[in-house]
């Protein structure tokens, strides 16, 4: 039987290293995809995700499950780190726009064993074609490229007031399909 | 401002994107203690989390798990070491330095100083680690029990003291699909060449469940992974030597069942 991943984060936290390797397993290839997708670059992402999984270890003993899944935990703090890295990218160099790399994010059976999550990945696809398109591209570019409303609203050569009720609207709808799914 | 404005707010919040204005009077909002606001927030962060399935799974680099296992080796053991006491040391006062002296013996108590003063800052890091260190475990164990007991399926075992240790005695959560944590209420401190270590038993075999110790009052705590296959029926604690082994050897001190 697995261990389920709140119980690897307890070991943790009293220094298990095995329950870390087994967590990282765990963990890792769901990480690396969504900060690969945000920083777009292997190494710059590779880095990023030793700093995530550090940062997992170090505070495994502030972990509390009433407040979202381990998996949350990690998605959350994996986000935020890429973001991070884009914006101090960016700073450097305020010309710099990373390339959209399709070939690095394609599916092409790299990870993961075949079919799990699977149905999870369909259903946020879907929610996410549910949205409208405009409410999709203010959501990726805030989720994804961690831009900020006057970023969008400058992207996008909308009023920040467009921008603001269209990710009101964006999350609402996609927080619907999702609950409806469950 | 009405309250609609917020839950706009809210939104761009959870995903990030307020930046000056709209993000300070948000924040105030937020610190005066919004409920509604709060869990609108908890809301869109678990939607959100499953954005990050929208991507597949890509396997990183090996070398990024190598190089964090050996960075935790290079740690050490979470360890708590227990606090030394703070020596007392002669206070230094500035005109020593700054003085008649000579300047090179101002220079050499400079020097002093500042090691002396760099050992009993290094002194107090390391007690405020293992402090730190110590309030991290005794959470960990807390909100261990509190998932334990949250969980339906948490059964209490007692365990009472064997012929051995009549006096000794402690408590068993468990459960089934996620293990279990032991409380131990009474048991005496071992030596340190010899180790507490607690068995699951089913179908008349004894599984190892791992090893222990109990501070100088005698209490302890110890979590337990599940068990792989049907439910143990009897848990027990003996003692062996340090390190443990694989089948008890050493007098049963705990024993209990369901």
């Amino acid at each position: 039987m697995a261990t389920a991943g709140d119980v690897l984060i307890r070991r943790m936290a009293l220094g298990d290293s095995e329950a870390f390797a087994q967590f990282y397993d765990r963990y890792a290839a769901l990480a690396f995809a969504l900060i690969l997708r945000i920083v777009r670059d292997r190494t710059d992402a590779s880095e990023v995700l030793q700093d995530v999984f550090w940062e997992t270890w170090q505070a495994a003993a502030t972990y509390d499950t009433g407040r979202g899944t381990p998996e949350a935990w990690v998605a959350v703090r994996a986000r935020a780190r890429a973001i991070d890295r884009v914006r101090s990218l960016r700073r450097r160099s305020a010309v710099f726009v990373a390339p959209a790399d399709e070939a690095l994010t394609a599916d092409t059976g790299s990870g993961g064993k075949p079919g799990e999550g699977l149905e999870d990945r369909r259903l946020v696809q879907s929610a996410l074609t549910q949205l409208s398109d405009v409410q999709r591209e203010v959501i990726e570019l805030a989720y994804y490229d961690g831009l900020t409303q006057t970023e969008i609203a400058e992207r996008t050569k909308q009023p920040v007031g467009t921008v603001k009720t269209r990710i009101r609207l964006g999350l609402a709808r996609l927080r619907e399909v999702v609950r409806r799914a469950e | 401002m009405t309250h609609d404005t917020y839950e706009t707010l809210a939104s761009g919040y959870a995903l990030g994107t307020l930046d000056g204005e709209d993000l300070t009077q948000f924040q105030a909002h937020l610190a005066e203690g919004c409920a509604a606001c709060t869990t609108a927030l908890r809301e869109s962060a678990q939607t959100l989390a499953l954005l990050a399935r929208a991507t597949s799974p890509v396997i990183p680099p090996a070398s990024v798990k190598e190089a964090l296992l050996a960075r935790i080796a290079a740690e050490g053991p979470r360890r708590v070491e227990p606090a030394a006491p703070i020596v007392r040391r002669p206070r230094w006062f500035p005109w020593v330095a700054g003085g008649v002296a000579a300047s090179f013996l101002a220079f050499f108590t400079g020097m002093f100083v500042a090691a002396r003063y760099e050992a009993r800052l290094g002194q107090a890091t390391r007690q405020a680690v293992a402090l730190r260190q110590r309030v991290e475990r005794q959470q960990a164990a807390v909100y261990h029990v509190i998932d334990l007991l949250r969980e339906p399926g948490t059964s209490v075992v007692r365990l009472r003291g064997e012929r051995s240790a009549p006096d000794a005695s402690a408590s068993l959560l468990w459960n089934d699909r996620s293990g279990g944590h032991l409380l131990v209420a009474s048991l005496t401190p071992l030596p340190s060449d010899k180790t507490y270590e607690l068995w699951t038993i089913s179908g008349g075999t004894a599984r190892p469940a791992g090893l222990f110790t109990v501070d100088t009052s005698g209490r302890g705590g110890h979590f337990v992974d599940p068990v792989p296959g049907s439910r143990p029926e009897v848990f027990a604690v003996t003692i062996e030597p340090a390190g443990g082994t694989s089948t008890p050897t050493g007098p049963v001190v705990l024993k209990g069942s369901f």
